[in-house]
């Protein structure tokens, strides 16, 4: 009788599990069907039928918000107006060097922005680009500026009012990586710059400079931004970077970390590329006309809301952030980069600054 | 006193468990969980809103399909090639075996150099390519060709041991009957295969899914062409956007929980009759 | 001639595992091929199959070459010793599969595997599956599978072999009773002399990829044709002798240079000639009393004795210091035909004329 019982219900539990495994079954079918619907969408026939034109282009690591978010859309919206075509941004952004280590692998772009024109000439000489294109485009294919300026913690505990201070032991120093980063080749230049013009210094300011801040780095970054992030997460007592990158940051609330003003300091100047081969006969205007609108006003106001120095000085007052800079200089003043990067980053910086730092 | 004898049965019972979870706490469930933790410090609107962007909804769209091309795709090639490892003879068998397994061992970011030096503009094929107009890299082509590379190992993992477990005398069994060498692999092998192909696809998916090094070398990494969700999730935490780039990847790890879950509970009426059989 | 294998052999590296053999089947015939592990039977019988490819030689099948043929387009039914049922499939799908390669129809093949499964016993186990059944089971079905799609030739590769001795005797008896029935002709091999000699209407001895007498059941038993023939199937006692005289009507062997045996008959062998003489425990007997004149005689002493249930057997030291082994039946003790001998106990050991065999060494 209890065997019987058993049974019983054992064949009653199995006929409403079969059901229930049933329902669960169709379910978890119909959620993979969705997912896979959901997921081939925009390729489904319907979905295909009026792809926007489109425009690649590479940039360096901290031109990501305001290409994307502030100098596009507003082209977008300019293009739509003057042809009512919509015109879609392929793009891609990292530390320069990487970006233009990308180029000479071939990548598609049509448009570069690099952090130094040293990675424009890397371009050519790799053979992206024929001629040196950048120097037909207004101010040499330079787009825009930014200071190189140290960045500290809040209240900076360690007394650091400019380069100098940043050689007093026990300051660490996040700066970024020369080998793929435009800005720190900016940073060195910066610094060496700032100590050989200072009033009454010798010819070995700028060498003795570079060891004292070289000896306190801790971190080397691959990118501007890689750097931000680590000093961000609370690394390290100095971050020497972009003025653009550190107001970028404190606009967005996310730091309180304080700027700090060298006497003098370098303005770093960005490169625009149109990589010509890589543009089709039918999508030259469109390119032209982006590149033309960089330079535009409406451009260059959004340039100086974001936090860079546009080349156009009258718009930089619009910007109450910006610091002063008592004795700004320019790549050029050390005869432009094709010999700074000699004498300054390879000569001494690597060739005797490294080396007396590594025992 | 029973009772308590009882209890304290269930709790020494339980302590490996509990072992367990301690150990993998630090090692596994924590990091996991602060992925969701920072994807909703923010905030729930927050989270929704990082993940419908263009960027986001494109990355997690290209990342699946490439996934499931992967797994497809590494699925024939790992068995045909787990196939012949295991039932054919032939010089140099046991060193090709040694070859195919050689990307797990390999890091991604060499692999991707290679494709690239192999198939990029300057690269061997690449020269020959690029008069004809193709270019495969830094399309999505190039991000499934190194795919396909990084993933193979695993269907070869999963398939060939069942393979090799699987006494000849069936197939000859079946040849004997009449059947052709792929009628017997359709009815014979192939059904002794389902849990290894299974396991070995569900590997190659998730493996393709948070793929980073070798697509990163190939890829171009341009948004909304060839920016798979890794990629963005990386590009995020580079500019900054610890947020964003934690909501994608919670995304992507409720994705593949589902996914896995999924599969695993459709596969489970085979598991079950397998089963049963083995009384 | 159902099936005729010449001059196969196939070698792995120098080792020649199949040695130019030839074998011969009539149609309806089961022959059984009968050697130790590693002979190279089962070689022979995956040749014909086509599971392997022979390196020379030819096999015949109904008077077609097959040699080179795939296995697939043989038509022959194998049965492994493992039986290789499919795990994946029920027991009806098994034995339908070769059918349904076939394309037969549906209704027929269910037909065809509803009644092979009565023939081999196993009425109504369709629908189970192969890790249900009993390895007895198992063997039936695999045989029931092999004989589906009516097979030109069935070979049997160690088919009882993994199943318990209780069982195998059983199958044995059903496995002949199917197999004379359905009149396939069949090729078996297995290392069970036992099974050999009662399944077989012929027995190929194979030793060492080679065929050392193929024949049939008795013929191998009392007539060897070599000495490993005869030591491998059953006991034997052998000596080394001469031949003295050879008549017409019977032959003289001296062993141990002066001991005269006798066998009766006219044999191939003449005075001088050196011999193998060899003969069978069972077929002496111990006496008390000297030898008839027409019977072979030999004494010497009881040195040790083991009961075997059925027998008890006995080993002489003879008095030219050769170990010599006889059987007999415990039934004649009980019967009192016999008496129980003790140990150092001097007996004579006694066969007739007509038995013993002569080998040339």
């Amino acid at each position: 009788m209890e065997a019987k019982k058993e049974k019983l219900s054992m064949s009653i539990h199995t006929a409403s599990s079969v059901k229930y495994r049933l329902v669960r079954r169709t379910a978890a079918a119909c959620i993979m069907l969705a997912l896979v619907l959901w997921t081939i969408w925009p390729w489904l026939p319907s979905q295909r039928s009026n792809r926007p034109r489109t425009i690649v282009l590479y940039g360096f690591s901290i031109l990501e918000p305001v290409i994307t978010r502030g100098i596009f859309p507003a082209f977008q919206k300019k293009w739509m107006a003057e042809t009512g075509q919509s015109v879609e941004l392929i793009s891609s952004f990292g530390g320069s060097g990487t970006v233009t280590n990308q180029l000479i692998m071939g990548v598609p772009a049509e448009i570069a922005i690099l952090s130094t024109e040293l990675d424009a000439q890397r371009l050519k000489k790799a053979g992206v680009i024929r001629t040196e294109t950048w120097k037909e485009l207004p101010h040499k294919g330079v787009i825009n500026r930014t200071p190189f300026i140290i960045q500290v913690r809040p209240g900076n505990p360690k007394k650091i009012h400019d380069f100098s201070g940043l050689i007093q032991p026990g300051v660490r120093i996040v700066h970024t990586d020369p080998l793929t980063s435009g800005a720190a080749n900016w940073a060195i230049v910066a610094e060496y710059g700032a100590a050989v013009r200072q009033p009454g210094s010798g010819p070995d300011a700028g060498r003795s400079m570079l060891r004292g801040i070289w000896r306190n780095v801790v971190v080397q970054a691959g990118s501007g931004r890689a750097a931000r992030t680590q000093f961000d997460s609370g690394f390290g007592d100095a971050l020497i970077t972009y003025e653009q990158d550190a107001i970028w940051s404190l606009s967005r609330g996310s730091s309180r970390l304080e700027i700090v003003y060298p006497r003098s300091t370098i303005l770093s100047e960005h490169t625009v590329v149109v990589i010509d081969s890589h543009v089709s006969g039918k999508e030259e205007k469109l390119i032209k006309a982006f590149v033309d609108f960089l330079w535009s006003e409406e451009a260059q106001r959004i340039f100086v809301e974001s936090g860079f120095r546009s080349v156009d000085e009258r718009l930089n007052s619009s910007n109450p952030r910006f610091g002063h800079i008592h004795d700004p200089f320019f790549i050029d003043d050390f005869g432009g980069w094709q010999k700074a990067k000699l004498s300054i980053i390879d000569d001494i910086w690597r060739n005797r600054v490294l080396k007396e730092l590594k025992p | 006193m029973n009772q308590d004898k009882v209890f304290n049965r269930k709790i020494s019972s339980m302590l490996p468990a509990g072992f367990l979870v301690l150990v993998l706490l630090p090692l596994l469930l924590l990091p996991l969980a602060s992925v969701f933790i920072y994807a909703l410090r923010g905030g729930l609107g927050n989270f929704g809103a990082s993940l419908i962007t263009a960027d986001v909804l494109f990355a997690l769209r290209f990342s699946l399909i490439i996934a499931f091309a992967t797994a497809v795709i590494n699925a024939l090639l790992g068995t045909y090639a787990a196939y012949v490892l295991s039932k054919t003879r032939f010089p140099g068998r046991e060193q090709l075996g040694i070859v195919l397994n050689l990307p797990v061992a390999i890091p991604n970011v060499v692999v991707g150099t290679s494709l690239l030096l192999l198939w990029g503009p300057i690269g061997l094929f690449g020269q020959m390519l690029e008069p004809l107009g193709i270019q495969p890299m830094f399309t999505p082509a190039a991000v499934l060709l190194a795919h396909i590379f990084v993933t193979f190992p695993y269907m070869l993992g999963t398939v060939k041991p069942v393979l090799d477990d699987l006494e000849t005398t069936y197939e000859e069994a079946a040849y004997t009957m009449g059947a052709s060498r792929w009628q017997t692999f359709l009815h014979i092998v192939f059904p002794a295969l389902k849990g290894g192909l299974l396991t070995g696809s569900l590997l190659t998916f998730a493996h393709s899914l948070g793929e980073f090094g070798a697509t990163v070398m190939v890829s171009g990494n341009l948004r909304l062409r060839t920016q798979t969700a890794p990629l963005y999730i990386f590009s995020q935490f580079e500019s900054g956007n610890i947020q964003a780039a934690n909501s994608v990847a919670a995304v992507l790890a409720i994705l593949s929980f589902i996914l896995f879950s999924l599969i695993l509970f459709l596969a489970a009426r085979t598991g079950k009759k397998g089963a049963q059989r083995g009384k | 001639m159902s099936i005729l294998i010449e001059q196969i052999s196939k070698k792995y590296g120098n080792h020649a595992v199949v040695d130019k053999v030839s074998l011969d089947v009539d149609d309806g015939e089961l022959i059984v091929l009968l050697g130790s592990s590693g002979s190279g039977k089962s070689t022979i019988l995956r040749m014909v199959a086509g599971l392997i490819l022979p390196d020379e030689g030819r096999i015949l099948l109904n008077g077609l070459d097959i040699t080179l043929l795939p296995p697939q387009e043989r038509g022959l039914g194998f049965v492994f010793q493992n039986y290789s049922i499919f795990p994946n499939m029920t027991i009806a799908e098994n034995i339908e599969f070769g059918m349904k390669i076939r394309k037969t129809p549906a209704s027929q093949r269910q037909a065809r595997s509803a009644h092979l499964l009565e023939l081999v016993g196993l009425p109504g186990l369709g629908n189970r599956y192969s890790a249900q059944l009993s390895g007895g089971q198992q063997q039936r079905v695999a045989l029931a599978r092999a004989l589906a799609y009516e097979p030109r030739l069935l070979l049997l590769d160690e088919p009882l072999g993994a199943v318990d001795t209780k069982t195998r005797i059983q199958l044995r008896q059903s496995l002949k009773k199917i197999v004379k029935e359905i009149g396939v002709t069949t090729m078996m091999v297995t290392h069970d002399q036992e099974e050999a000699f009662e399944l077989a209407d012929r027995v190929a001895i194979v030793n060492d990829g080679r065929i050392e007498h193929y024949g049939f059941p008795s013929d191998v038993y009392y007539n060897p044709a070599t000495q490993f023939t005869a030591d491998f199937v059953g006991d034997i006692n052998f000596f080394e002798g001469h031949v003295t005289a050879s008549t017409e009507e019977r032959c003289e062997i001296k062993l141990f240079g002066h001991w005269p045996v006798y066998r009766r008959g006219r044999l191939p062998f003449h005075p001088g000639q050196q011999v193998i003489y060899g003969v069978r425990p069972e077929q002496i007997r111990i006496s008390l009393l000297e030898p008839e004149s027409y019977e072979n005689g030999i004494n010497g002493v009881i040195e040790k004795s083991m009961f075997f249930g059925d027998v008890t057997r006995y080993s002489i030291r003879l008095a030219d210091n050769g170990l010599l082994d006889v059987q007999v039946l415990n039934y004649l003790f009980i019967e009192g035909m016999a008496m129980p001998y003790e140990l150092n106990e001097r007996v004579w050991l006694i066969w007739s004329q007509g038995s013993g065999i002569i080998i040339k060494p």
